[in-house]
């Protein structure tokens, strides 16, 4: 114990002294676990959802997968009347839920106080409300604060809301037997109080209505239709029955299809698992958060780089010092000291730093978790790093650091014969050591160019997404969600609109032509056998105008109140196989239920984000659909007409929130939200992977400039120039930066190959995004290197001489 | 006590085999007080380092109280040498980052004495060199000749055997450097075995025995005659 504090105040004190070295470790280490940290901390979010639940190895979401034409659409909804079919013919299945989400955004909730009074609240996106059964509270865990946890929702209009809502509606938690009106869905009288729900759910509703009270109203379509946010859960009695489940399914649409044909082509239904609810981004959840395996494993992957650089940098700055050392590791060894003991010095030393550096790591991963909230939309808070497991988790990264970080150094330092360090002679060159430490560096710059290609090839195609033709114009204008359907009210505001002398058109429709809400039926087309799958597109008379879609061929949409005639679009024509869109001009198509001819075709758009490939399109009046208005504003008219918008809103619908965006931004917001993040993310930890390579960079050039001394100032006594020598330095970094670059290229190439193999429009990878990964890390290198070496190179020779 | 047989060191360079040490036979009796001399080059050092082994000697036989060094496991050699041998260099050696008590203290470290023993010696060793003042100074805050008084009270503080002394005054001025050689005397009387390496004739008077080295083959051996002192 004695001796090892004596050890401690030793490193303690050299620590101390060396203090560039000090810093410039500390540094690089603490940047480099820092990053790791918060990158574990987002992975261990993500892919901690719904692991609270009791048994959710055994939950799982029946999903529909739709086959027509060699195309697969996956949903995440069923037909609601699938659990009526499941009760007796599965026993597999132990309990289950429907839950049939409502979109809460700018939805009203009247509350009646005494007197006649009524009080009113707008929800947000973020107050989620869904109409679910009792059953919901056995499978998944939200805790009943209040009210009968075995009686709640199975009576018709009850509702269950958390503190939260209690807390904004009522002031108090004593809510029981309230009542509030659902803008348009009726009044319902409140039955329990639940907890608020936690940020790692996907499951974020504060509101729940009895499914009860929408049964009948949800099953009579039967098979026919089905929406993305009726999504039924079960609870098998063992999670290895899955593939029986799915079986069994199989078996009853095949049963099923035989007197109903039509609604069972090409589909199929199987169970997805609760993790993969939050992993396949082929299927939504009502929490609009998906992050694939592929994105998870690649945050542990670069957090995993990030430590490794660190620990190369940290090599390659002790190694470099190893002149200093020496003399001292002579002299403790003519002392008496065995090498275990050095080398046990020395790895103290390293774990006093690395130490420091994780307890600098998880002060700036404390102080950086609320900008990281705001960047990434999470609502985490100080327990995720103040408990056990990411404490065990630091420990095991502070061990893992100290054992790649300093052993080798601990080793190389040990290792040297008393006789020639006391006589400061010792030469590395050509040992193991000296080419360890090239291949150290080499592999920093693998890293370093494989992280800025990486960054350039994404942030080109977040460019991308942004710059490339859409198929329709989205500038200029502003869209608003109008609050629950009232044709005379949403028309009174477009027409009001359009009086706006800066505004130059408006349409009422259900969504924009791209938007994130899209809807696909079946259409039959006259001549056809097969149903085809389409998008729709309500829109009104002005839809195509309005977004300034461009018409092929035949007529657009004409003033009506039903539906009367069809638009499509080219992928439409192309997937009918006809090569000329006149060809379908005049053709009949029944959509919902109603026939009526195809009169015209327009230009291709993107419907959903330019991930996925383009979509047939029929585009026709239905006014039962708005909900949305379009509004294009000349330009630079921006904002006086969002005050007119706003000053119009308030008048027609006083007891809501004007609230606007625009559609470009909607868009970018929508589609590729996740992908900015994700891009940002990486040229963040690029550029901290970049900034420890320097700082290795640095290290060695000290280490190769103390090495090379002699050889310099003899070449300078006989008359090399400054840049001559500095020659010297830079032809040895150039070889190792061309070698690492051929690794690093391929590399680079495959990763972004696949990550841009996640979207349908995209860039193609041109040689001058690795030219430019090259020439970067090249220059960084480069005035890394020059400051050192021009100091080595500038030295006197008298001085580096007098040694010997 | 030390029995050198035909000892040689080399290096191979690529043509030709660079003789550091050649044939050398010597034998120092426990009590002695030897001093190597010689030109620069002669290979004083390198016997001195291969006494005290730090280093290995190409071919030959090096006997320490009849144990055969060479035949020895690496981890016993270093035993032996730990109890043997205790250094002093020119440049002092001393570790930048411990203070002088502490610079005195290491070798009991690693002898694994207990604290209070080790307490004990320190102190008695400080109080020996009238370093009892500065040994809470660090190296770089004493004067040269200092600094070689805590090298030598760090070297004999482990009680070694025999003491190998590297041009111990070779940094000091002549009134320093006296004041060392007069310990080193008196550690030969009280019964220090001393081996130095010097230059100086002056110093090498202090001894018993003088050899002289020239290309690295013994090429005197005699007695010093105690009255011309």
């Amino acid at each position: 114990m004695n001796s090892f504090l004596h050890m401690l105040r030793a490193s303690m004190r050299v620590l101390l002294k060396q203090k560039t070295n000090t810093v410039i470790n500390l540094l690089g280490l603490g940047i480099g676990v820092a990053g790791a940290l918060i990158l574990f901390i987002i992975h261990n979010h993500f892919s901690g959802y719904d692991k609270f639940h009791a048994d959710h190895e055994k939950i799982f979401r029946v999903v529909t997968d739709d086959n027509h034409n060699g195309e697969t659409f996956n949903l995440s909804g069923v037909p609601a009347i699938l659990p009526a079919m499941t009760e007796d013919k599965f026993p597999q299945i132990e309990k289950d839920v429907f839950i049939s989400g409502l979109y809460s955004n700018n939805m009203l909730i009247t509350i009646p106080k005494k007197g006649g009074k009524e009080e009113y609240f707008q929800l947000s996106d973020k107050e989620g409300i869904s109409y679910t059964e009792n059953s919901f509270f056995e499978i998944f865990k939200r805790d009943i604060i209040r009210g009968n946890k075995r009686k709640i929702l199975k009576n018709k209009n009850e509702a269950v809301i958390s503190k939260r809502m209690a807390a904004k509606w009522f002031g108090s938690d004593d809510v029981i037997g309230k009542e509030f009106d659902l803008d348009g869905h009726g009044m319902f009288r409140i039955a329990g109080l639940m907890e608020d729900y936690t940020n790692n759910t996907g499951f974020p509703f504060d509101i729940f209505l009895s499914y009860s009270t929408i049964k009948d109203e949800k099953e009579a379509p039967g098979w026919e239709s089905l929406y993305s946010d009726d999504n039924y859960f079960v609870k098998v009695k063992e999670s290895d029955l899955r593939h029986e489940v799915d079986m069994a399914l199989v078996q009853m649409v095949n049963e099923l299809s035989e007197n109903n044909p039509e609604n069972f082509e090409g589909r199929n239904f199987r169970l997805q698992s609760l993790e993969e609810t939050h992993t396949d981004t082929r299927y939504g959840n009502y929490n609009n958060r998906s992050i694939s395996e592929g994105t998870l494993t690649s945050l542990l992957v670069i957090a995993l780089l990030l430590l490794l650089t660190a620990c190369v940098n940290f090599i390659n700055l002790s190694t470099a010092v190893a002149n200093k050392r020496s003399k001292e590791v002579g002299v403790r060894k003519v002392l008496g000291s065995s090498r275990s003991s050095l080398v046990a010095r020395f790895l103290l030393e390293t774990s006093i730093l690395t130490l420091t550096s994780l307890i600098l790591a998880l002060i700036i991963n404390l102080l950086i978790l609320e900008p990281l909230n705001g960047f990434l939309d999470l609502r985490l808070d100080k327990s995720v790093i103040l408990n056990f497991k990411f404490i065990s988790f630091s420990i095991i990264v502070w061990i893992f650091l100290t054992v790649v970080a300093g052993f080798y150094p601990a080793i190389l330092l040990s290792g040297f014969k008393p006789a020639l360090t006391l006589k400061g002679r010792f030469n590395f060159k050509g040992s193991f050591s000296y080419n360890l430490r090239r291949i150290l560096v080499g592999g920093q710059f693998f890293i370093s160019q494989a992280f800025i290609i990486c960054t350039i090839i994404m942030i080109s195609q977040m460019a991308y997404f942004k710059t490339h033709d859409i198929g329709f114009d989205k500038s200029g204008i502003i869209v608003i969600d109008l609050p629950y359907h009232d044709n005379q009210k949403s028309t009174k505001f477009k027409n009001n609109a359009m009086e706006f002398s800066g505004v130059t058109n408006a349409t009422l429709g259900m969504a924009s032509p791209s938007s994130g809400l899209s809807s696909m039926t079946s259409a039959r087309i006259e001549g056809f056998s097969e149903p085809y799958n389409l998008n729709v597109k309500p829109g009104d008379h002005h839809y195509i105008e309005t977004y300034n879609m461009e018409i092929i061929t035949g007529e657009g949409l004409v003033e009506t109140d039903s539906i009367n005639r069809f638009v499509v679009n080219e992928t439409f024509v192309k997937k009918l196989g006809f090569s000329d869109p006149s060809e379908v001009v005049g053709k009949m198509m029944t959509v919902w239920g109603t026939e009526a001819p195809i009169t015209g075709v327009v230009r291709d758009f993107h419907v959903t984000s330019f991930k996925r490939e383009k979509q047939p399109v029929a585009i026709f009046v239905q006014p039962e659909n708005y909900n949305h208005i379009g509004i294009k504003v000349a330009k630079g008219n921006i904002q006086n007409t969002v005050q007119h918008l706003r000053a119009s809103f308030d008048e027609i619908y006083p007891r809501y929130d004007f609230d606007y965006q625009l559609l470009d931004e909607y868009l970018n917001e929508t589609f590729y939200a996740d992908e900015e993040r994700l891009t940002k993310i990486f040229s963040i930890f690029s550029g901290l992977a970049i900034f420890i390579g320097c700082l290795g960079l640095y290290g060695l050039i000290s280490y190769m400039a103390q090495q090379k001394m002699k050889e310099i100032s003899v070449r300078k006594v006989l008359g090399a120039s400054e840049n001559q020598l500095l020659w010297v330095f830079s032809s040895e970094f150039l070889k190792l930066l061309v070698i690492a670059s051929l690794v690093a290229i391929p590399a680079s190439y495959f990763l972004m190959d696949s990550y841009l193999s996640e979207y349908a429009y995209k860039i193609s990878i041109s040689p001058l995004y690795f030219f430019a990964g090259l020439i970067t890390t090249a220059f960084i290198a480069f005035v890394a290197i020059s400051y050192r070496s021009y100091k080595a190179a500038s030295t006197d020779p008298v001085i580096a001489l007098k040694d010997e | 006590m030390i029995e050198i047989k035909d000892l040689d060191k080399y290096i191979d360079a690529k043509f030709q085999r660079l003789f550091l040490l050649k044939a050398i036979d010597l034998k120092v009796e426990k009590g002695d007080f030897l001093t190597i001399m010689g030109p620069s080059g002669a290979g004083k050092s390198t016997l001195l380092n291969i006494i005290g082994m730090l280093d290995n000697a190409s071919s030959g036989k090096y006997l320490l109280d009849n144990n055969d060094i060479y035949t020895l496991k690496s981890k016993k050699q270093s035993e032996l040498a730990k109890n043997y041998f205790g250094f002093v260099f020119q440049a002092y050696h001393l570790i930048d980052e411990l203070t002088v008590y502490e610079n005195i203290e290491t070798p009991l470290l690693y002898r694994k004495v207990p604290g209070k023993e080790r307490k004990a010696l320190v102190a008695e060793m400080l109080d020996r060199f009238n370093m009892v003042a500065k040994k809470d100074l660090f190296p770089n805050q004493l004067s040269g000749g200092q600094q070689q008084l805590v090298g030598v009270a760090r070297a004999i503080i482990g009680k070694p055997k025999v003491l190998l002394a590297d041009e111990p005054t070779g940094n000091l001025h002549s009134k320093q450097a006296a004041e060392v050689m007069n310990i080193f005397r008196e550690l030969n009387e009280e019964g220090t075995t001393i081996v130095q390496v010097t230059h100086d004739e002056h110093n090498a008077s202090y001894g018993k025995r003088i050899i002289e080295l020239a290309d690295g083959a013994i090429e005197r051996d005699y007695l010093v005659e105690r009255e011309k002192v």
